[in-house]
């Protein structure tokens, strides 16, 4: 143990300088209270990685679309690159949130799906808005969505025990497809129906083909 | 199948505040007198895992609140390489939201605040140390001081004491202005620094009961008066010092159980050049004594609980509720502090083990707001006094310890883990 002048405290063996001056100490030794040479954690952080060049690349991408049609806008008078960067932004989520990420695959279906459901709206938007997107593309994806996790739920034996709040969230989700339709903004209906009528019946399904398990999972879900 | 628990009432502010720089991930250590033995400090995690079913849970989401649900995967030991108080990743550690660390003579055990308090990680530990050390070959004499794993599981360990002391009061608000805030620079890797200041018990005790004061009041002035002339002098604010101080409400509540029940008591005083220590020492006692009789203790319990037992509450959906609480926190809780100093007290252990253990050291995780924060601990009379920080600056640190080892006299032995102090 050393004296630290400055401080007027004894500094154990394992210091090169007083932790708390910073003033170089001469001797340095091994003590019982030693921790851990951080050394190798801090080099972890890499200023290069494949995960940062590919979030350059693609915001390259989008800043240079936007460039382009801005400067082209008088020869071809439409805003593609709106369609380009929710293109590039909805690769960056498949890749990132779907591919890459340990998350729960419920979840992964359902941001999926969110984020489809966008970018077939906004290219349906700016093609200009025949309504394929809210009339057809959004609800039966939305059934879709439903269909494959009731089918995980199925194949992973987990039988909803983890998915219950995705497929609840689907439903929910569901529904919005007939908001749309209240708001003029779909022209038909049937799909719209079909969708909330085929989660209703997984929900049903759900409860009839339950356990024990299921009713304790949803009393600890919805506890409040 | 599985069970599960809903989570306590302080435990519910945990899960929605947390992130990699406020991690809400303490650290309980013991400096044993020999180097770890790894197989048997395995053994121990493994013999004491059915003691505590209330810490081998994973951490879920349900509608309206999160919920604790219950596994009966290995607790794995793990060398300690990271800096301390770091966020947990539950999905690594078999998903639990503890961990128990060992590097040469130490064993850490870094609790997630929403799993329990200190005084529940300091049970866990003192099992875990009592079966390492018996299969180490000793021979121990728990003296009724250990939890042993053959005791089974009391449903009192369980209880969410806050609502069990939940008592319908008037109490009223009084607005605190905002504490001041230290501010430095952040490393160049962010991590935590710890310092350990280990003094003598006794001899801090007598020094502070000279002064007429307890320990916990004496080193809260002491703080507040280094970070007044470190900082505050030269600065043109006028904003009070504020140390947050955690009560286990055991002693006031009776209770046995080993999940969250503490309270916060701030200690606050607006410095000025004419403030002495001594008259910072006796204001601050004065004002923990007050703040930490039963009646106030009351208050803070039912302060906490009226929260969530709102009606308004009670229907909010999680995603909602987390918004709201992390508001709450910043504007209620982290504005109005500069700095939490917890003293978890003099550890009592069985005779036969204290020869095996040198010092027992307590880690408070930093935050963004309170970028330095201050645990207290003692053994054999040996008290540590650690400040843990995720800045660069050690001028407070270095003002306090000094002033302890100076104008107090009294003998300060260091030591750091000199995260972010190159070589």
């Amino acid at each position: 143990m050393t004296k630290c002048i400055r401080c007027n405290v004894t500094v154990d063996n394992q210091h090169y300088r007083c932790p708390l001056c910073s003033k170089p100490i001469k001797i340095r030794g091994e003590s019982t209270t030693e921790y851990p040479s951080y050394k190798e954690i801090y080099q972890e952080t890499k200023p290069f990685t494949v995960a940062k060049l590919f979030l350059f690349l693609t915001i390259s991408a989008i800043v240079l679309s936007i460039t382009i049609n801005a400067l082209t806008y008088h020869i071809n008078p439409r805003i593609w690159s709106i369609i380009v960067s929710t293109g590039l932004i909805y690769a960056w989520i498949v890749v990132k949130d779907t591919i890459l990420s340990n998350k729960h695959i419920g979840r992964k279906i359902l941001y999926h799906y969110v984020m489809l459901s966008i970018f077939l709206l906004v290219i349906d938007i700016f093609v200009g808005f025949r309504g394929w997107s809210t009339n057809y593309a959004i609800p039966l994806f939305g059934v879709a969505a439903t269909f494959i996790m009731t089918v995980l739920a199925i194949v992973q034996k987990s039988l909803w025990r983890h998915d219950i709040g995705y497929i609840l969230a689907m439903f929910f989700i569901n529904l919005c497809p007939m908001l749309l339709f209240v708001f003029n903004l779909s022209h038909v209906i049937w799909t719209s129906v079909f969708s909330i009528v085929y989660s209703l019946l997984t929900i049903i399904g759900m409860i009839i083909f339950s356990d024990r398990k299921f009713i304790s999972e949803i009393r600890r879900r919805f506890h409040y | 199948m599985k069970k599960w628990y809903k989570l306590d009432n302080a435990a519910k502010l945990f899960p929605s505040v947390t992130n990699t720089k406020n991690t809400s991930v303490y650290r309980i250590s013991a400096v044993l007198t020999n180097p770890v033995d790894v197989d048997a400090l395995q053994q121990a995690a493994d013999t004491v895992f059915d003691r505590f079913p209330m810490f081998t849970v994973k951490l879920r989401r349900g509608v309206f609140w999160n919920y604790l649900e219950s596994s009966t995967d290995k607790i794995v030991i793990a060398e300690d390489q990271q800096y301390p108080c770091r966020n947990i990743d539950p999905t690594t550690n078999n998903g639990y939201l503890f961990k128990v660390l060992y590097y040469k003579n130490r064993v850490s055990v870094e609790v997630f605040h929403a799993l329990t308090d200190g005084n529940g990680a300091v049970e866990f530990l003192k099992s875990l140390l009592y079966y390492y050390l018996m299969y180490m070959g000793h021979e121990i004499d728990t003296e009724d001081r250990i939890l042993l794993a053959d005791s089974g599981v009391d449903i009192h360990d369980m209880e969410d004491a806050f609502r069990r002391y939940y008592k319908d009061c008037y109490v009223e608000s009084v607005r605190n202005s905002r504490a001041y805030h230290i501010k430095g620079t952040a490393f160049e890797q962010f991590g935590n620094n710890v310092v350990h200041g280990v003094i003598s018990a006794s001899q801090l005790n007598a020094l502070a009961k000279q002064k007429g004061s307890t320990i916990t009041a004496y080193l809260s002035a002491l703080l507040s008066y280094s970070i007044y002339q470190t900082r505050i002098k030269y600065s043109k604010s006028n904003a009070p010092v504020v140390i947050a101080v955690p009560v286990n409400l055991r002693k006031a509540f009776p209770s046995r159980t080993l999940r969250n029940f503490f309270g916060v008591v701030n200690l606050g005083a607006r410095i000025t050049e004419d403030t002495t220590l001594d008259e910072l020492i006796f204001r601050m006692n004065e004002m923990l004594k007050y703040k930490t009789g039963k009646e106030n203790l009351q208050n803070i319990i039912y302060n906490n609980v009226a929260l969530e037992r709102n009606k308004a509450t009670l229907f909010v959906p999680l995603f909602l509720k987390n918004w709201f609480v992390n508001l709450g926190f910043h504007m209620l809780g982290e504005s109005k502090r500069t700095l939490t100093l917890s003293n978890i007290g003099n550890i009592m252990l069985p005779q036969q083990m204290y020869k095996h253990v040198e010092l027992i050291e307590a880690l408070v995780y930093p935050s963004n707001k309170s970028p330095m924060n201050c645990g207290i601990s003692s053994v054999n009379d040996k008290l540590v006094i650690t400040f843990t920080r995720n800045i660069v600056e050690s001028d407070i640190l270095q003002y306090f310890f000094s002033t302890l080892a100076g104008e107090a006299g009294l003998e300060v032995k260091i030591y750091s883990n000199d995260w972010g102090i190159s070589e």
